[in-house]
């Protein structure tokens, strides 16, 4: 790489505002060369951010590696797993994940079907977290099986022992759904990535990165013949995940409906535990694609008018919960049921009430400010937003979980629930590993869509062509 | 025969229609008063359901924008400027028809503890006050846009949109917390011991539904004429056809997520909603909903060439129109009817009155308007004056 492309790399880059989705003065050309650059650049040449960044990631990661060992060692009793309260931090975490998930591939899937064109800086790198996200969802379950290496009698198998799954149970569904969504999700990952691995290795300057990126690009050369059926199968493959978005969070919330436990068995879950996801999800969108923007000096690729639409999404996803909030209140009085009532009392007012109060200004109260414009293009603060709303989801899973549980009906069976050390360790080692693995796909992968940005110049540039100088409708 | 005479022509039809409908129906008020009220209150939930969906679907496209809401803007305009009339198509049965459907309000509820435990919200006062409640905020929201939407045929000034998009954002916000409560007030509280915190959701989207198609009829039925045909292209059709895809997948989902949960539930105080739609005859009604209202539908509805063909979109909203119609049925009369199931001839005539007069005051508030938004850049082609003004 040449000195002034190194110098290029170090150059701040100017937002250009809500009105574009791409900065100005961008060819195919540059804009190849902008993204491919952030991971073909020299080893040397990466910010020492990156460093520490993926440094304090991998010790994080350590957590889950000592916390689960010791877990396989000693059994779930290291866990504050007791009865009542079976259902700890493993599922918590487990629903907090996979809600984040939801994001990418909202963004990727159903925005493609929409044809909104702001999702095309954002869905690569969305996609992939989706895929980190869904890898640290899968395992709590497992975690979380007492004799996790039986894993397989998950799935139905002809045995010896005639034994089958129960098929009325959601938690098998959850199976099947988990499984499907993380396949899914991989090969829409992948499949959007051929024609870019191939940018790269063409680009790449040494022999291993060429060899590496060549390999997976699977002898792409853009032929007319494979641009039309890379076209079919990404479309395809839109249409396969789009229903998953939902069915996944459906049958999650399910794992809890099904069931009679008052705070758990309520018909508004389903739409409101997808709601919750995308709006977890495009939080933690925000939360990566605001440092890496700045990073990487990416801000006329992802401009303000990203972080706006995000945050619009976030809003109106946040007000859905919101509804959901109330609507459960409102029938736990309504229901005139003794023990529905109770529950909410009990959760708002008990030994966990402070969960609740901090849950309803993370998730409902504080991001109201996402109504005023000024916040919505105040990068330091919607990022600030986008970590509250981050740990307002995970309360919310919390209160349904602990507080549903720890009193149900007769007094004789409450109980309390203390997450310990190892709770704590295993959830801090999923975030780090993420991390880990977020910090890698920046570095190694184009993290954002070269040749869909080349197309969405194509039609910016189109665009203006037969109408010239004051045309009625700028932008879009 | 002009467009405007033609008009005329089905406006007066369907007031005498309606007239005559309702005066038949009077005739039930002196033979069984408690039924006349059961299938009115049936007619009126469906009709005022094309309201209310109107002042959604409205809202919902002056937020989230789009081609496909600019060609049906008026028909929804125009449907949620009959808000006049339903609230006094209302008023029998606030007056003098609650103590006799709603046995919350019958002597025997001083009996019933739960019912008495939620009497602070279950009173004639309240649920009077409610009903007018909604109505004025309804009002409000839709007289409000409507006259903006005037002023920017007048003026074409660019800002209206976007001070239409930004009332509408929060009055959607209002509009769906309204119609929430309007739906348990008016439905929900029929059974008084039952509840469900989906209902409102699951309502308003079959409403929605109901409302999509009514408009897509009408497109239809217009495109051939000035000022649509040269508006209107596929993509249009399109579009709407995706949006009644969409929302028979919504309608199913939150369908299927309280019966799926109520079911595995099985508990005392939920599952006697389903028994009740599900015995006695009923339950044929209920199969017939989940084969014909989802998935029938969502097959042919998934086909692009069915979209993209108006003649062909036309038969299956008029079908959809249909099913939503049945669909009320039973949700609404099992309620009433807990024992078997049974048509009387006043759940086909009053339908047919409250309709007529529905669609009467509607066609008056469509005429005299022009058809299409004179300056809704979305529309692609503005249309002249006078080709949108044939009518006024």
């Amino acid at each position: 790489m040449k000195v002034e492309e190194l110098e290029a790399l170090e150059k701040p880059a100017i937002d250009p505002g809500t009105d574009h989705i791409v900065g100005p003065g961008f060819t195919n050309a540059t804009v190849t060369d902008k993204i491919a650059n952030v991971a073909l650049r020299p080893f040397r040449s990466t910010p020492m951010v990156w460093f520490l960044g993926i440094g304090i990631a991998f010790m994080l990661m350590q957590g889950l590696l000592i916390g689960s060992a010791w877990l396989f060692y000693k059994g779930v009793g290291v866990w504050g797993v007791v009865i009542p309260v079976a259902w700890g931090f493993a599922i918590v975490n487990f629903v907090w994940w996979i809600g984040i998930g939801h994001a990418g591939t909202l963004i990727s899937a159903i925005l493609l079907l929409l044809k909104q064109d702001w999702r095309t800086s954002i869905n690569r790198f969305a996609e992939a977290m989706t895929l980190f996200a869904v890898a640290q969802a899968g395992m709590f379950p497992i975690l979380h099986l007492g004799r996790p290496w039986l894993f397989y009698w998950l799935m139905p198998y002809p045995n010896s022992m005639w034994l089958w799954p129960q098929p009325r149970s959601p938690l098998i569904w959850d199976v099947f759904a988990v499984s499907t969504y993380a396949t899914v999700s991989l090969l829409f990952w992948y499949v959007g990535l051929v024609p870019d691995l191939a940018s790269m290795r063409d680009r790449a300057t040494k022999l291993w990165q060429k060899r590496a990126y060549g390999l997976f690009a699977l002898g792409w050369r853009g032929s007319t013949k494979h641009w039309t059926r890379y076209q079919m199968a990404y479309l395809l493959l839109a249409g396969l995940a789009t229903p998953l978005v939902i069915s996944v969070h459906t049958v999650v919330s399910f794992d809890f409906a099904i069931s009679i436990l008052p705070g758990w068995h309520t018909t508004i879950f389903p739409p409101y535990f997808v709601a919750g996801a995308i709006y977890s999800g495009f939080a933690m969108v925000l939360t990566l694609a605001i440092p890496t923007r700045k990073l990487f000096h990416l801000e006329d690729i992802i401009t303000s008018r990203h972080l706006d639409s995000m945050a619009k999404v976030m809003l109106g996803t946040g007000l859905i919960v919101a509804y959901g909030y109330m609507m459960e209140a409102f029938m736990a009085w309504y229901s005139g049921q003794f023990y529905e009532r109770f529950m909410y009392l009990n959760r708002a007012t008990g030994p966990y009430g402070w969960s609740y109060l901090m849950l309803i200004a993370c998730n409902i109260a504080i991001p109201q400010l996402l109504w005023l414009r000024s916040v919505r293009l105040n990068v330091p603060i919607l990022f600030m937003l986008s970590l509250v709303i981050n740990v307002g989801m995970w309360l919310e899973r919390f209160v349904i979980v602990i507080t549903s549980l720890h009193r149900d009906w007769l007094p004789s069976s409450w109980g309390e629930y203390h997450p310990t050390e190892f709770d704590w360790m295993i959830f801090a080692g999923t975030i780090g590993f993420f991390l880990t693995l977020m910090f890698l796909f920046v570095r190694i992968l184009p993290a954002i869509s070269i040749f869909e940005m080349r197309e969405v110049l194509h039609h910016i540039k189109h665009r203006h062509e037969p109408q010239p100088a004051p045309g009625p409708a700028h932008g879009d | 025969m002009t467009l405007a005479e033609q008009f005329k022509r089905i406006q007066r039809m369907a007031a005498i229609v309606g007239v005559l409908g309702l005066a038949l129906c009077l005739i039930e008020l002196f033979v069984d008063r408690a039924q006349f009220f059961q299938s009115y209150l049936f007619a009126f939930i469906f009709w005022n359901g094309l309201t209310v969906g109107s002042l959604a679907v409205y809202l919902l496209h002056n937020v989230v924008g789009g081609n496909w809401g600019a060609v049906i803007r008026r028909f929804v305009e125009a449907g949620a400027r009959t808000l006049p009339l339903t609230f006094v198509l209302l008023l029998p049965i606030l007056l003098f028809g609650i103590p006799l459907i709603y046995s919350w309000a019958q002597p025997e509820a001083a009996h019933d503890a739960n019912i008495q435990f939620k009497s602070p919200y279950l009173n004639i006062p309240g649920f009077i006050m409610r009903a007018v409640v909604y109505f004025l905020i309804w009002g409000f929201y839709t007289y409000r846009l409507t006259r903006l939407s005037d002023a920017q045929d007048r003026t074409g000034d660019p800002m209206i949109q976007e001070r239409m998009r930004r009332l509408s954002t929060f009055g959607l916000l209002i509009f769906v917390l309204t119609a929430t409560f309007a739906f348990i007030d008016w439905i929900m509280s029929l059974e008084p011991h039952w509840y469900s915190t989906i209902y409102g959701a699951m309502f308003l989207v079959g409403q929605m539904l109901e409302t999509l198609a009514f408009c897509i009829i009408l497109l239809v039925l217009f495109s051939k004429r000035k000022p649509f045909v040269q508006v209107l292209n596929y993509q249009h059709f399109h579009d709407l056809g995706n949006l009644m895809l969409a929302f028979t997948m919504l309608w199913a989902y939150t369908s299927l997520s309280q019966f799926l949960i109520i079911w595995a539930g099985n508990l005392p105080e939920e599952i006697p909603w389903y028994i009740r739609r599900f015995t006695g005859g009923w339950g044929y009604l209920g199969w017939f909903i989940g084969v014909f209202h989802f998935c029938v539908p969502f097959v042919i509805l998934l086909m692009r060439f069915v979209k993209k063909n108006p003649n062909l979109l036309y038969k299956v909203a008029i079908y959809m129109f249909f099913v939503r119609f049945i669909d009320i049925f039973w949700i609404v009369e099992p309620a009433l009817r807990q024992r078997r199931f049974y048509v009387h001839w006043m759940d086909i005539v009053a339908p047919i009155g409250v309709g007529g007069v529905w669609i009467a005051f509607f066609l008056w508030q469509l005429s005299s308007r022009p058809l299409l938004p004179l300056h809704d850049a979305r529309l692609g082609y503005l249309p002249l004056e006078t080709e949108a003004a044939e009518l006024t």
